[in-house]
């Protein structure tokens, strides 16, 4: 199946997965984690500034390549790395705010999805012509000592991803409690009356896109070395991100996380069971099903407004 | 009013004679295919004859619907296996094809959509792009039928009714059924189902206010959309003759999203310019293959930003401006549409409300709220900001949902239903901020208020069958003898939205009597109006009462709904504290407290004035 190699496990984990459960179960988490990662910085833009940006998993794509290259040809420390990463990302991030988000004024209707679909596809495009479509092995972190761990082996960089995912959802869940992640609640429930309460909208929605555009970014390298990088990456993490958020609740940090991880294990499971191929339709399946019988997710409790 | 009268006031003239240019362009396509150009050209029309066919389907979803979705390329995989699967077992009838491809592509539309379009707008987009990823895997794990990753090859040697087809007869088939495609989407698009579309993407509130189900709309129109993409199928497996799965993938999906933005979403010519794009234009993948991606998304960013109407409404655009230049009929005045037509069937029925409550978390709202309306009789709900008035509007109308309590229109109990059922049952409204949909004339607009009365069949519409004339012809005059109603026949053919809103706000009152309900609410209607605005309102409430409507209306304006009310509710803290006739309530000590807090020692009629004054300058 081309333009999905990284949903597969890696040769060299599969070989020390075979067989034991608690493996899958950290296989699944660490995975699961990558998802939460993505849905987290997803939620910064959703919930303050209610913009579903479909270009986020295009940054950290964009990151993972820059890492790559920043790497491989400069041999940076891993700390620069990350730092330049995440400069770049908010750059990038405050490039699509001016681009495809202020023209179209407060009232954006249905052209916000056209537009950040179209920096997507251009961020994908800009790719290809500078990396080619060439799959890149990419491990940031050298270590692929397997430790064992509860019953189960597991890699550093799956544990670094879990431990990660964790610590950056209690990050923004404390800093929406702060003015500034008060003003994005506000903007997003209603942005004339944050208006008229003298929030500067224009501002939290540069200020959302710029640090979940470095988030992502800087997230890139630290993904890319778990999944791997290609072109594809941020069309796949779209969609299975989209997965974790409609199952954990859509606009809930703590929900980002626990759908990240429910979805990566039941992938993870079901490659184990039924083979590659089954993966993503049975999450499409369980997608569906979830969002026909609990629309809004395990966590999602915000009400559908009416009048 | 005579029938040339309405179809002279209906009619654009590029909307009347509209339905000649398909014939004429298929016919000359057609002639040139087959004298001038070569079998490559050939081909690259039927490119472009397939492309039309599946971003028309997207247009009437995402730019008449408002949906995006990338399902089409799903649809139009599953439409090709499905004619490549049935070559394989030797049927090779076009026209069988074409009948399995549109049965599958509603079954994979009704199954993408009936769950992707529960939420918000984006969800139907990735869970159709989701689907797009799919198709491989489907396509790997049924390799016995798909040929997996190898693919099918020799799908040829179509026929229709046991005819062979040499080449020339397919081209003129792909360039037939195009047309077809289009007229029929042309079609719907110009029918009540297209206005209702229209009501939807201004707003899914004004589309349940109208009786219409959003959900099922939105359905409906992904579904629909879906349709051209399984025909498109049929005729890429037999134009290819060889089908694998990279035929299908996201980019794909991008390109003929492209092709549609370009093109115009909101058109259905722009769907073949944009699809003519794709293949000879700018667009053309193949030409620069690694910068296409980032061409297309400059491409979506700069379209999406700037011209939201793409090509085709740059075109009409002119078009539209060299029409209003001609002159308008109007050859009957006014005043004898008047006499002609009062308004007929707006009979009301008795509203009551008994003990309604809701709560917002803590915030009780309406606390056992008790009231009657009764028909021929205007009754003005009053109260200070806060006081549960739009939320008792809501709640009768069925978009909020009473914790407890009755409500009854006639002898029907309404608590609970949806508000389209409730708008079904006779319950018209108005919102507080005009809702007048984009590119609509005022007689469009009123019109739009009888689209859950509009009862012609997809099939009569597509067909343009007498039942579907006669019922656009009934709508139309009853659209106009409402405009003459209420003295705004003169504006019939103007945009609605070019209005002033003195004017707009009549149009929608207008709008919520043609539906005929039994009960029509009115959210402050008079929010925003001068002197004159506030008097043309008035006179028309009266006139809609005096033909035996029942109106409520929820007011802040105090001196402006005691002028005219019949009977005045004043709500306060989510109870009613006062009721009765409008010097009755004027007086009410509780009223005066509740505008005004307690201070009894304030001679009462100078506070009414103050509160008069104060009113007023708040509307």
């Amino acid at each position: 199946m081309p333009g999905a190699g990284f949903l597969r496990l890696t040769d060299a984990i599969y070989e020390t997965y075979i067989g034991v459960s608690m493996t899958i179960v950290w296989a699944g988490l660490s995975l699961g984690a990558v998802y939460a990662l993505v849905a987290l910085c997803l939620n910064i833009t959703l919930s303050n500034t209610g913009i579903f940006n479909f270009a986020q998993p295009h940054f950290l794509m964009l990151g993972g390549f820059v890492g790559f290259e920043l790497q491989s040809r400069w041999g940076m420390p891993l700390l620069l790395i990350l730092i330049v990463c995440g400069i770049l990302g908010g750059f990038v991030g405050y490039l699509e705010e001016r681009l495809a988000i202020r023209p179209l004024g407060t009232h954006r209707g249905h052209a916000v999805l056209v537009t950040t679909v179209g920096f997507a596809v251009a961020l994908e495009g800009a790719i290809i012509v500078y990396w080619s479509t060439d799959p890149y092995p990419f491990k940031l972190m050298a270590s692929t000592q397997a430790l064992d761990l509860l019953g189960g082996r597991v890699l550093p960089v799956d544990l670094v991803l879990i431990v990660l995912a964790i610590s950056v959802m209690a990050l923004l869940v404390l800093a929406q409690r702060t003015k500034w992640g008060l003003a994005g609640t506000a903007a997003t429930l209603d942005s004339d009356v944050a208006r008229l309460r003298g929030i500067n909208v224009e501002r939290v929605t540069t200020g959302a896109f710029i640090a979940a555009g470095a988030l992502a970014a800087a997230l890139g390298p630290v993904v890319g070395s778990k999944i791997g990088i290609n072109h594809t990456i941020g069309n796949n993490l779209v969609v299975l991100t989209f997965a974790a958020l409609a199952v954990g609740g859509f606009g809930s940090y703590v929900g980002c996380v626990l759908g990240g991880l429910i979805t990566g294990l039941l992938q993870l499971a079901t490659t184990y069971a039924f083979g590659d191929e089954w993966p993503l339709i049975i999450l499409l399946a369980f997608l569906l099903a979830v969002l026909l019988l609990r629309p809004t997710g395990i966590l999602g409790a915000r009400s559908l407004r009416s009048v | 009013m005579s029938d040339s009268t309405s179809r002279a006031v209906v009619s654009r003239p590029s909307l009347r004679y509209g339905w000649i240019i398909p014939p004429i362009l298929a016919l000359a396509l057609i002639g040139i295919g087959l004298t001038i150009l070569g079998v490559a050209d050939q081909r690259d029309i039927q490119l472009v004859a397939v492309y039309t066919l599946i971003v028309l389907g997207l247009n009437l979803s995402f730019g008449y619907g408002g949906e995006l979705a990338f399902g089409q390329v799903a649809i139009f995989a599953a439409g090709a296996y499905s004619t490549a699967i049935l070559h394989a077992h030797g049927h090779t009838d076009l026209l069988l094809a074409g009948v399995v491809a549109l049965a599958v592509a509603a079954v994979v539309g009704l199954v993408s959509g009936i769950p992707g379009l529960r939420l918000s707008h984006w969800t139907l987009a990735l869970t159709s792009l989701f689907l797009v990823l799919v198709v491989p895997a489907v396509l790997v794990i049924f390799e016995e039928y798909t040929g997996g990753q190898t693919g099918l090859s020799g799908v040829l040697f179509p026929s229709v009714l046991g005819r062979t087809l040499d080449s020339d007869d397919f081209f003129v088939f792909v360039i037939a059924t195009c047309f077809v495609g289009i007229v029929c989407i042309r079609n719907l698009i110009l029918s009540h189902h297209g206005e209702a579309l229209t009501v939807l993407r201004e707003s899914p509130l004004l589309a349940e206010s109208l009786g219409l189900s959003a959900y099922r709309l939105r359905i409906l129109a992904y579904v629909v959309g879906g349709l051209p993409a399984g025909v498109a199928g049929v005729l890429w497996a037999y134009l290819s003759g060889f089908l694998y799965p990279q035929t299908f993938l996201l980019s794909t999906a991008i390109a003929i999203l492209a092709a549609s933005v370009v093109g115009g979403a909101r058109s259905i010519y722009g769907a073949a310019i944009g699809s003519a794009l794709l293949i000879f234009g700018p667009l053309q993948a193949s030409a620069a293959q690694e910068y296409s991606l980032l061409l297309y998304g400059a491409f979506l960013v700069v379209v999406g930003v700037a011209a939201r109407a793409g090509l085709a409404g740059l075109g009409r655009t002119v078009v539209s401006r060299t029409l209003r230049r001609l002159p308008v009929a109007f050859t009957q005045p006014r005043e004898a549409l008047d006499e002609h037509h009062d308004l007929s069937g707006s009979h009301g029925e008795r509203l009551v409300v008994e003990e309604v409550t809701k709560s917002f978390g803590g915030n009780r709202a309406l606390q056992g709220v008790n009231l009657t309306a009764e028909p021929g009789q205007i009754t003005a709900i009053l109260g200070a900001n806060g006081a549960g008035k739009s939320t008792l509007l809501n709640t009768v109308s069925c978009f909020v949902r009473a914790d407890s309590g009755r409500i009854l229109v006639g002898d029907i109990q309404i608590q609970g239903l949806r508000p389209h059922r409730a708008a079904r049952l006779g319950i018209g409204r108005t919102f507080q901020t005009p809702l007048i949909p984009e590119e609509m004339t005022a007689l469009e607009v009123v019109r739009t208020g009888r689209l859950h009365m509009s009862q012609a069949g997809p099939v009569a519409t597509l067909l343009r069958l007498p039942k579907f004339r006669r019922m656009r012809r009934a709508d139309t005059q009853a659209a106009l003898a409402a405009l003459a109603f209420a003295g705004l026949l003169e504006h019939a053919g103007q945009e609605a939205r070019s209005l002033p809103l003195g004017t707009r706000r009549l149009l929608e009152v207008v709008r919520a009597f043609a539906g005929q309900p039994s009960v029509v609410l009115l959210d402050e209607p008079a929010a925003g109006l001068d002197d004159d605005g506030l008097r043309d309102l008035a006179e028309l409430l009266i006139r809609f009462r005096d033909a035996g409507a029942t109106v409520v209306l929820v007011e802040h304006n105090v001196p402006f709904v005691l002028g005219f009310a019949d009977r005045v509710h004043v709500m306060g803290l989510g109870k009613v504290i006062a009721s009765g006739k409008p010097e009755e309530v004027r007086n009410a000590p509780e009223v005066i407290a509740s505008y005004l807090g307690k201070r009894h020692s304030a001679p009462s009629t100078r506070s009414t004035d103050d509160s008069r004054a104060r009113e007023s300058d708040h509307a």
